[in-house]
């Protein structure tokens, strides 16, 4: 397959000032529970919206029940329309996504989303099937957090994440179309919450034979870096690899894909597969989604976090992302061809 | 310079590393036949390595008689082979046919290894039997094992495809595919009595549809083809099978075996083969670093500085301090006259077990007769309380309690393999084998060791999917309810860190259900044990399903509690539910003092603190 090589697209906010005007631009972005309970403060999932004053918008709520009796995820998501109407999909299955996706199309050929709250469930399952359609433009935005909540223990500088993890079922629209057989190569972009990778690292052992741990820098504090490392050093021992932790942009998904894709060209004599696990940022976990979408062999893994309560105590920089080449480029080969 | 014990886990160790650090287990020839076995075992304990190590054997030793194969089922990609839209029936199929054609291609792998060293003179037409198949166009192109594979890999793509886009039409073409390579193999001259083990590993992983087929497949099975299937404790969702009303049966369709008891042996077996491995991984050590090594160089046991609970009780600094302490408080208590009588009780422990006793209420005279002589009373004492009353001078001067030595190691880490070698690896960081001098492993830094260990494992359960929030709580309760315990210088309880679930009839259906779940996910994620119930007390209400649940030895570190198991206490149902949210330390006070029975005419000592 040839590499797509993609270029760095980021841009500020205002960029997308002039195609947010447009009539047939939709602004997407995202909806939480906890959100509705603190509505006097202000939810970095909102000022990208604030900034941009989109004329027409939608807000996606991800809902999720637990597991179901056959103990898979049991989500969902719901449409949020500006004139306090909803409505509910019972899954983020293709048929769901496609559906939802064939409605906007229908009225809209240009999307920005906001993707700063949207759980990772529901952006993997919705860009899944954004090609199943012609857009004129897909544009993302992100606001970073200012600072995180920190955990009340005493003589831990620790951030409260507020996360739970739904376990390891692989992200709607985005499975592997590898049978697990064979040598792999573990991608992990690290975050803080070093715990989940001893968890992750169990599910990441079929078949794997390197480890390649990835910092996310510039952090949005310098003392971030020195805290990834802390907060990941018992991971680092286990796997020894302290001299070849490898860096990568935190706020450029395109970086993240051409990262990904040269790991995989560089395997490729090998026939080791890849597994990412994008435990730190979103933008991260964008770059790792594209990276799949367009090679279906390779495999996201993904413990399933769900951001319970707010984590952070206010809000950064706001970045602007043109997705539009990417998606007029790339099929998602899990729903396009038979093979014999 | 690296350590001998770093690469702890079966993928960070070379195929050649894992065959020399090998040691076969005492009772590894129970797995050596061809009935059916579910192994249980907690993650680490060493599942995967038997299984892989039991694959080897069977194809290099044994080849003529088996052809053995390893498959691990991955949570992730074993759930997207289950598509809700898609009926029962075709999720059975959609999960049959995915397996059959990543098995016939395991099985391909095997032959094409096999071709190196025997002449297969049907294979054309072992090939041909399983390309024959409706819709397949040209089955006589695949001629050889090597294009067998290539066909069953578009087949596996086929049914992918099929299932991401629920198309039932794909899923029921290709279950017996599996079933005509077998037979076809066995066509072969010399191997008519070849008989198929399959190797199964993490079946726990699998949803509970897909462990219906599984089930299915080893209720099929026979001497021509077995299955071993390793799981987590808790791991099974149904024993049912794809059939409505069909069970599997232990000991009729399958036997049950525990990987650590049935196979490893008892305890003193497994420190054998620990010692053994160990040793291993140091002689392998030396020589990859050129370094010059005695038979004492590698006997572990050389390097880990150990102390009896005596010895280390004497080495605390304050303890003259305390015993002056104790001793006034036992004399004001006991109304003692003769001032040097507690002189003549020189162990401290001893001493402490006096202070207990009296709290129970039992008389002076007859306590200090006990000590002095050491009656069966004192020996009775000594077995209930000599813990207790360890944990009680630790508090009371200030000291953690540390542990050491290898015996003790394995048992905190309840013999599980993995979390050994990674006790082994902190213990050793910075360790310098260069050197002539070899140095002992300091009480100090094997603590610290076995307390970096606790402390990992304790942070990690709040991330166990689903229930991870619930099951941190439980564990920081139990945790602190049994800390309490052995604080309680009445020690009404001795040495406790296990317990089982009294119906109180206070909860519903609901919670019923949620605190089942957690406790399911607490057990299979290692962090409670779980047993048949050894003793009933005479108790008026039932227990959940005759169980008892025990505190992973591991958490004893954390906690600061003993880790054998002895005394257990019951909670009651709605006890257990509240615990499942996080509970302030005064309400942990709360549920000991509701536990504890009141002992008639007990006397209590000044709080020391």
């Amino acid at each position: 397959m040839q590499e797509l090589g993609l270029y760095n697209r980021m841009c500020s906010l205002d960029i997308l000032s002039p195609i947010i005007e447009k009539q047939d631009t939709l602004f997407i972005y995202g909806k939480t529970s906890w959100k509705k309970k603190n509505k006097s403060q202000k939810s970095r999932g909102d000022i990208c919206k604030e900034v941009l004053r989109p004329k027409q918008s939608i807000q996606l709520e991800y809902l999720c029940e637990g597991v179901n009796s056959q103990k898979l995820i049991d989500d969902a998501f719901k449409v949020w329309y500006s004139d306090g109407t909803s409505y509910k999909y019972d899954s983020l299955d293709d048929v769901e996504i496609k559906n939802f996706l064939a409605k906007l199309n229908k009225v809209y050929k240009c999307l920005v989303v906001d993707i700063t709250l949207i759980n990772i469930r529901l952006l993997g399952a919705f860009f899944a099937m954004i090609s199943e359609f012609e857009w004129d433009g897909v544009y993302c935005c992100y606001t970073e957090p200012g600072e995180y909540i920190q955990k009340k223990e005493e003589n831990e500088r620790k951030f409260d994440l507020k996360t739970v993890t739904l376990g390891f079922d692989e992200v709607p629209n985005l499975q592997t179309m590898w049978d697990g057989l064979g040598e792999c190569e573990w991608i992990i972009f690290m975050g803080f919450e070093g715990a989940r990778l001893q968890l992750l690292q169990v599910e990441a052992e079929p078949g794997r034979k390197y480890t390649v741990p990835v910092a996310l820098i510039p952090a949005m504090h310098a003392e971030w870096y020195n805290y990834v490392i802390e907060a990941n050093m018992e991971f680092m021992e286990t796997i020894g690899k302290f001299e070849e932790i490898k860096y990568i942009s935190a706020v450029n998904p395109y970086e993240v894909f051409n990262f990904l894709e040269k790991e995989r060209n560089e395997n490729k004599a090998s026939n080791l597969r890849l597994k990412i696990s994008p435990v730190g940022t979103k933008l991260t976990a964008l770059g790792s989604i594209m990276y799949v979408i367009k090679y279906s062999d390779d495999m996201l893994l993904t413990d399933n976090p769900i951001q319970e309560e707010e984590n952070s105590l206010s809000y950064g920089r706001s970045y602007g992302y043109d997705l539009t080449y990417f998606f007029k480029n790339v099929k998602n080969e899990r729903f396009q061809k038979e093979v014999i | 310079m690296r350590c001998p014990f770093s690469d702890y886990k079966a993928p960070e160790i070379s195929e050649e590393n894992q065959k020399y650090y090998f040691v076969k287990p005492k009772y590894f020839s129970k797995l050596l036949d061809t009935q059916t076995s579910f192994i249980f075992g907690e993650r680490g304990s060493g599942k995967t390595t038997i299984l892989k190590y039991l694959e080897r054997e069977m194809n290099q030793f044994q080849s003529e008689r088996w052809l053995a194969f390893y498959y691990r089922f991955e949570t992730s990609s074993m759930r997207s082979l289950y598509k809700e839209r898609l009926s029962e029936e075709d999720n059975f199929s959609a999960f049959q046919q995915s397996l059959s054609t990543i098995f016939s291609k395991l099985i391909c792998e095997k032959l094409i290894g096999m071709k190196k060293i025997r002449k297969f003179e049907k294979e054309k037409e072992i090939c041909f039997s399983v390309a024959n198949l409706q819709f397949l166009v040209e089955p006589e192109r695949v001629n050889s094992f090597e294009k067998l594979y290539d066909l069953m890999e578009k087949i596996r793509l086929k049914t992918l495809f099929g299932i991401r886009n629920a198309i039932s039409e794909m899923l029921i073409d290709y279950n017996e595919i599996l079933n005509k390579l077998i037979c076809g193999i066995r066509q072969e001259h010399g191997l008519e009595n070849l008989a198929f083990c399959v190797l199964l590993d993490e079946y726990e992983n699998l949803l509970p549809i897909q462990q219906r087929v599984i089930n299915s497949m080893v209720k099929a099975s026979s001497d021509q083809i077995c299955y071993k299937i390793c799981l987590r404790p808790q791991g099974f969702w149904t024993r049912q099978t794809m059939a409505e009303h069909e069970h599997l049966m232990q000991d009729e369709d399958y036997l049950k075996i525990n990987y650590v008891e049935d196979i490893m042996g008892s305890d003193v077996e497994i420190q054998e083969m620990v010692r053994s491995v160990c040793g291993k991984r140091l002689q392998l050590f030396f020589k990859s670093e050129c370094l010059v090594f005695r038979n004492e160089d590698i006997d572990i046991d050389n390097y880990l500085e150990y102390e009896t609970l005596t010895e280390e009780i004497n080495k605390i600094p304050n303890l003259q301090d305390y015993r002056e302490h104790l001793t006034k408080n036992i004399k004001e208590k006991a109304y003692i006259v003769d001032e040097k009588k507690l002189d003549n009780i020189q162990d401290i422990i001893d001493l402490q077990i006096v202070a207990i006793a009296l709290e129970k209420g039992y008389e002076f005279g007859e306590i200090y007769n006990s000590v002095i002589n050491k009656t069966a009373q004192y020996h009775n004492w000594i077995h209930n309380y000599e813990v207790n009353a360890a944990y009680i001078i630790f508090d009371e001067c200030k000291i953690k309690k540390k542990f050491s030595g290898l015996n003790i190691m394995l048992r905190l880490v309840n013999y599980n393999m993995r979390s050994i070698l990674l006790v082994l690896h902190y213990a050793f960081e910075g360790y310098d084998f260069g050197s002539s001098k070899r140095l002992k492993i300091t009480i100090d830094k094997q603590n610290q060791a076995i307390e970096k260990v606790a402390k990992n494992s304790f942070n990690q359960i709040e991330y166990i999917p689903v229930h991870g929030a619930e099951v941190k709580n439980l564990t920081n309760a139990l945790g602190n309810l049994f800390r309490e315990y052995i604080k309680d210088k009445q020690a009404k309880k001795f040495e406790t860190n296990n317990f089982a679930i009294s119906v109180s009839g206070n909860i519903n259906e609901e919670q019923q259900i949620w605190m089942a779940e957690t406790l399911k996910d607490a057990v299979m994620w290692g962090i409670l044990l779980e047993t048949d119930a050894n003793k009933t007390k005479n108790h008026s209400n039932y227990t959940y399903h005759n169980k008892d649940y025990i505190l992973h030895p591991i958490y004893a570190v954390y906690f600061k509690i003993s880790y054998r198991t002895k005394q257990k206490t019951y909670l009651n149902d709605d006890v257990v539910i509240s615990m499942l949210k996080p509970l302030p330390d005064e309400q942990i006070r709360k549920l000991v003092r509701n536990n504890n029975k009141e002992i008639p005419g007990q006397m209590t000592l000044m709080n020391l603190v």
